[in-house]
């Protein structure tokens, strides 16, 4: 069986520390996978080596069966592979809109366009209205993203990966720094995605995960520790012993 | 918002401002109703269409570079060398200017796109160096030190004869220059310019939404490129004499410097800043023949210690009482 998203024995040190130890997992299509783990755990590292910012020490990429692990990052995006980041990385001078309709004419091979128009692109515009109106974004559309209130921003973090046209969606804790009553927004965003779409969630607010997870990941120390239902994992003293403990 | 109003939002960046047609009607006027000033408008049009290219460069793309008279100086010396030789139809000789400009762009462009920041300096640096440098020592091609002589430069389209007072060529320069603006504007408002400013600001986050960062840079890099080749061949065009002076480190930093004193990154701001460079170096020059460099130093330091806004922002809020009252 072909899976969205494998790894095998995947691998990276930084000098001395081993951030990511022999990662084997899969992600199938359209699951719904979290990924938790303490501080320092690697679980940006193992972004990072996914989406291709970082080149693995050692270890294999597999999307959708195809060996990408040498892949340029733009032709991971272009296959498929889109992150969100635990950090906002935004245009700040640009507005929203511009900022999903350019990731929408990416996605359909325009950003590199001349003679196109994209307010003239009736798909671009649609879309993008579309991905905006999917996370709540349609009142502050027009204005520039710097002036936006941190929440609205974190929308936009998740908006923007969305218009790329995921196959595989990796969101980096998307609820971090968001006010307890402001989360809801990022689920409903997130229920609407299309149902074939493989995600997998970084999260530190448990309660969070267990509403949107089928299955946890748990790393620890750069190695996966253990794996399972929500259930599975919230009975698992090991994980109650590195992980749920601390928060 | 509706449908419209998202389209409308999108389209908002290209719309012409009054101000723009304020400006471009302003240079009209200075060329109709001063005709003793050609010379240095030419000069003010040259100067303007280079800091244009710095600010794709600088203001568009976000590379910071200390070394555009490289391009400025082979256009210069490409549309000299060709009206030497005998090609003297001057925007034949515009457009080989400008490819071979645009050919070492690109060429450098993989040198200049790696590293940081302070990695381009040296690198932009190092590369019009070296193409001094070469000037130099390819004296029976460029006459080294002497300069270029002997060019040859005909009739513009065939028809319009440059004249010693340069009518001709402040209008030459100053279509040119419009030309080019429009090609500029153009560039930057379609899809291919959100995404190089999208670079600009955020590269990470560009890449991670797949935009192939260095494939576009290198392009911006190219036609910016081209396009200081073309304001340089025609200051070798509208002079007919091209010296080792177009390539020299002070034609970079004065370039660095009109853009910075007009603002980066909505194109105006090179033209902006040339007018002012211009005319603040013609009337200081006329007031004090020995110092008026020092005297221009010290407004631009002043200009960037006050903050250009609050330098312009009288000006500017004067002019726009007296547009809303017409
Ligand atoms: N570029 C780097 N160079 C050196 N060490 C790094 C680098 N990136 C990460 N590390 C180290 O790798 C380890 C894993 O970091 P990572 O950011 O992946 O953790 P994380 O699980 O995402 O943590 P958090 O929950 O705080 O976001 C840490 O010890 C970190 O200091
Ligand atoms: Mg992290």
């Amino acid at each position: 069986m072909t899976y969205a998203l494998e790894t095998r024995l995947l691998q990276r040190r930084f000098g001395g520390l081993i951030a990511t130890s022999d990662v084997s997992f899969t992600l199938p299509v359209g699951g719904r996978y979290a990924l938790i783990g303490p501080n320092g755990a690697g679980k940006t590292t193992l972004i990072n080596l996914l989406t291709g910012v970082l080149r693995p020490s050692s270890g294999t990429i597999l999307l959708n069966g195809v060996d990408i692990t040498a892949r340029r990052p733009d032709h991971r995006v272009a296959a498929g592979l889109v992150r969100t980041f635990q950090i906002n990385q935004l245009f700040p001078k640009l507005t929203p809109l511009q900022s999903v309709a350019l990731a929408t004419a990416r996605r359909m091979g325009l950003d590199g366009a001349l003679r196109q128009r994209l307010d003239a692109n009736q798909a671009v515009v649609q879309q993008s209205m579309e991905v905006l109106e999917r996370f709540g974004l349609m009142d502050v559309m027009a204005q520039p993203v710097a002036t936006l209130a941190y929440g609205r921003q974190r929308l936009l973090e998740i908006a923007l990966a969305v218009a790329c046209g995921p196959k595989v969606l990796l969101l980096d804790e998307p609820a971090a720094g968001v006010p307890e009553a402001e989360r809801e927004g990022i689920l409903t965003g997130l229920a609407a995605l299309p149902r074939d779409i493989a995600v997998l969630m970084i999260e530190h607010d448990m309660d969070l995960v267990f509403r949107f997870a089928e299955h946890i990941l748990v790393l620890a120390a750069g190695a996966i520790l253990t794996q399972g239902s929500p259930a599975q994992i919230s009975a698992d003293p090991k994980v109650r012993e590195v992980y749920l403990g601390h928060s | 918002m509706t449908y419209e109003g998202a389209r409308q939002a999108l389209a908002a960046p290209r719309r012409w401002q009054t101000m723009e047609f304020d400006f471009w009607l302003a240079i009209l006027a200075a060329y109709a109703l001063l005709p003793e000033r050609s010379l240095l408008l030419n000069e003010t049009a040259i100067l303007g269409l280079f800091a244009l290219s710095l600010d794709l460069v600088l203001g568009i793309a976000g590379i910071v570079s200390l070394g555009h008279a490289a391009f400025f100086g082979l256009g210069a010396y490409t549309a000299g060398l060709i009206g030497k030789l005998g090609l003297t139809e001057p925007i034949l000789g515009l457009l080989i200017a400008g490819l071979a400009a645009g050919a070492l762009g690109f060429a450098t462009s993989f040198l200049v796109l790696r590293g940081s920041d302070l990695t381009r300096l040296m690198v932009t640096l190092s590369v019009s160096l070296v193409m001094l440098e070469l000037a130099n020592r390819l004296t029976t091609l460029t006459g080294g030190a002497d300069g270029l002589q002997g060019i040859v430069i005909g009739a513009v389209l065939g028809t319009f004869e440059f004249d010693m007072f340069g009518r001709v060529a402040a209008a030459y320069s100053l279509i040119i220059l419009f030309l080019l603006f429009l090609l500029a504007r153009w560039l930057v408002n379609a899809p291919f310019g959100l995404a190089v400013q999208a670079i600009a600001s955020n590269p990470l986050r560009s890449a991670a939404i797949g935009i192939p960062i260095t494939r576009r840079l290198i392009a911006i890099y190219s036609i910016a490129a081209a396009i200081a080749g073309i304001a340089g061949a025609l200051l070798a065009q509208t002079t007919q004499f091209v010296s080792l002076d177009v390539l020299a480190f002070h034609r970079s930093a004065e370039v660095m410097l009109v853009l910075v004193i007009g603002g980066t990154g909505y194109l105006y701001g090179g033209l902006v800043g040339a007018v002012l460079f211009k005319l603040l170096q013609d009337q200081l020059s006329d007031l004090t023949p020995q110092y008026w460099q020092f005297w221009l130093g010290l407004i631009f330091v002043a200009l960037v210690v006050i903050g250009r806004e609050r330098v312009f922002g009288f000006p500017q809020a004067v002019w726009r009482r007296i547009r809303g009252g017409v």
